[in-house]
């Protein structure tokens, strides 16, 4: 029961990746992708509060997880964020590329505190 | 049923669900931490990195985005590759290290998810680009320019 969830809420995650993805392509036309990084910022954010949300509140242990592992697991991807930051590098971008593969990760990981501290803080 | 006819969508949605799946079950599976470091997840990012460059690669340079080709980019790349990866359970998985008090546990797993993950990318696109300009439907054998 829980396997199968995880599997529709990954498949809904991934589903909204790649639509909020191709809306924001057809916005942003500068050569650096931004919507791998609009994403991941979001779902770690909110994977933050959702933590901060689970710490306190056990009993929904099953949402909380087929949310974060599920949803917001499929939502958010790494193997993509590597890919753009690869691709950068080697078509002579070394500062997208730098900041692609470092500025996201230092900007998911403020994020994620920010959410994991509001999160404990509100719920 | 022709692949044209299935939307774009249900690719993403049936693969990102599989992919989501297997991420939970090896989660699941090795639940263990070696030296604080959550390995499953680590490892789960930079083996999906590395099949991802190298099924992008392989699907460009082997010829046009279209028919089973956008569908296995949009199914088993958007789709499986992108839902067994998380950059999600990455971040907040590293800042609960850093706030339990293992700053410099925090600090190695970032810097082993990034540089590995990078590198396992790197490979992984030449190889793909290896195998897609050996493939027989390679249509355009050329070197090409730039990675788009």
């Amino acid at each position: 029961m829980l396997w199968c969830l995880i599997f529709l809420a990954g498949g809904a995650g991934a589903w909204c990746r790649f639509s909020l993805d191709s809306a924001l392509k057809k916005r942003w036309t500068h050569p650096v992708p931004i919507g791998t990084v609009t994403i991941n910022f979001l779902g770690s954010f909110a994977l933050g509060l959702l933590t901060g949300y689970a710490l306190t509140h056990p009993e929904h242990q099953i949402l909380t997880t087929v949310i974060g592992v599920g949803f917001l697991g499929g939502f958010t991807t790494f193997s993509t964020a590597m890919v753009e930051a690869v691709n950068a590098a080697r078509s002579g971008q070394a500062l997208a590329s730098f900041w692609l593969a470092l500025g996201q990760i230092i900007g998911a990981l403020i994020l994620a505190f920010a959410g994991l501290t509001l999160g404990t803080a509100v719920f | 049923m022709k692949l044209q006819k299935i939307p774009d969508g249900l690719w993403v949605f049936a693969g990102g669900g599989a992919g989501a799946f297997m991420r939970a079950v090896l989660t699941e599976i090795f639940p263990q931490t070696f030296l604080h470091l959550p390995v499953a997840v680590l490892c789960i990012n930079v083996l999906g990195a590395f099949l991802l460059g190298c099924l992008l690669r392989f699907l460009a340079v082997s010829g046009q985005d279209a028919g089973w080709r956008k569908a296995t980019r949009l199914g088993v790349g958007t789709g499986v590759m992108g839902g067994f990866t998380t950059y999600s359970s990455f971040a907040v998985g590293a800042v609960s290290i850093a706030t339990s008090g293992s700053v410099a546990a925090a600090f190695m797993y970032v810097s082993a998810s990034i540089i590995l993950g990078f590198l396992a990318c790197f490979l992984g696109q030449i190889i793909g680009e290896k195998l897609g300009f050996t493939s027989k439907n390679s249509q355009n054998g050329i070197k090409i320019r730039g990675v788009r």
